[in-house]
């Protein structure tokens, strides 16, 4: 209590610094796993596509 | 989902986490014994660390980051007067975190071992664990660790191919070999975002445990120094609001906001050790950045936590009672 008397009331309800810096963070996180994981999906998509085209192909030729 | 969860977080009170953090540690403990169960846990490469719910995977090993930091910051509290003795203080901690430790490495999680017990040692000597006890458990984990990894060939075999990745760059040292070329593509300023090669299929765990690497190659060392200066301004955050919280005699909310600064630190230094080849592959992945959603959900737990201990003090300071 001691320290609640000397301390300076803060302003603010919240701390927004804090809250900003994880958000960034996860802003971030976001970008990158899109940038680090699209291939990989745009490839499994590709090879779905492929394959039921092939499959198509053979059914109805 | 992590939002959502924080902002549930949020909303209880410290009191209530305090009450119910042997509890939620019990719950903690309970998945992972599910994980390990054959048909309920999923095994992907080798490790069963997954449970399947349908719409999400829960990593159960994940979420036990963030019990432990809340059900250690308890018992020390609650213990605070048994901390210099060895028996009454620290060996029942040491129990719960053999079981925490033998159930992690059933899966194997070797990352979250170390990372767990980072956490309940440094809460354990915050708390005020006689030192001399602290440097024993220092000397015998070390021990432990290198026993742990002499004795299980795959671990052995990361910590050979760590030390010289180039040696056998198609094998042991291919993970490795592929970051650093990665980090040495991206220079100073990097090649720019989705200029990255290595991540295309090169580079094995792009978007989980060497998605620094990618932030590299992309952004340079520009990018990985703001990413380690977030961090450090992360943990700094979370040791000033521990600090402010031993000033209000709220040792429970201290020793939770600094238990989360390690966790962060820790994991992140070791992913970063990883990626730079200064450690051993281990598994963990980069906190907030990194794909994984339990991961992610205990982040923003871990940050509403903090996030909440602050408030708290600030309508302390109001003349509000907690």
């Amino acid at each position: 209590m001691l320290y609640a008397a000397r301390a300076p009331q803060p302003s603010a309800e919240l701390d927004f610094s804090l809250l900003w810096l994880a958000m960034g963070l996860l802003a971030i996180g976001l970008v990158m796993v899109y940038s680090a994981s699209i291939a990989i999906a745009e490839a499994a998509r590709y090879t779905i596509t492929m394959v039921s085209t092939i499959c198509c192909g053979k059914v109805f030729s | 989902m992590g939002i959502g969860a924080g902002v549930a977080a949020f909303r209880v009170p410290m009191r209530v986490w305090q009450q119910a953090a042997p509890y939620l540690f019990l719950v903690g403990l309970l998945l992972l014994v599910v994980v390990l169960i054959p048909h309920l846990g999923r095994e992907v490469n080798g490790s069963r660390r997954w449970i399947p719910l349908g719409f999400a995977n829960l990593q159960p090993s994940e979420l036990m980051k963030f019990l432990a930091v809340l059900y250690a910051a308890d018992y020390t509290t609650r213990k605070a007067a048994f901390m210099y003795d060895f028996r009454k203080g620290f060996l029942p901690m040491a129990a719960v975190m053999l079981v925490v430790g033998a159930l992690l490495l059933r899966e194997p999680d070797f990352g979250a071992f170390v990372v767990i017990i980072s956490i309940a040692m440094g809460i354990l000597f915050l708390g005020g664990l006689n030192w001399k006890v602290f440097a024993a458990l220092v000397v015998v984990l070390l021990v432990g660790f290198v026993l742990l990894i002499l004795t299980s060939p795959y671990r052995l075999q990361r910590v050979l191919g760590f030390m010289d990745p180039f040696a056998d760059p198609y094998g042991k040292g291919y993970q490795l070999s592929h970051a650093l070329i990665a980090f040495g593509r991206g220079e100073w300023l990097g090649l720019g975002l989705g200029g990255s090669i290595e991540k295309l299929f090169y580079l094995p765990e792009a978007h989980t445990d060497f998605l620094l690497a990618v932030i590299a190659e992309e952004f340079g060392f520009i990018g990985v120094a703001v990413v380690i200066a977030l961090f450090g301004w992360l943990i700094v955050k979370a040791f000033l609001i521990g600090h402010r919280a031993a000033q209000l005699e709220r040792n429970f909310c201290a020793l939770v906001a600094q238990g989360i600064g390690i966790w962060i630190g820790v994991q992140a230094l070791i992913n970063m050790g990883v990626n730079v080849g200064l450690l051993p592959t281990k598994g963990l992945t980069l906190p907030f950045l990194s794909f994984g959603g339990s991961g992610i959900i205990a982040n923003c737990l871990a940050v509403a936590i903090l996030l909440r201990i602050d408030w708290e003090h600030r309508q302390m300071m109001r003349g509000k009672t907690f």
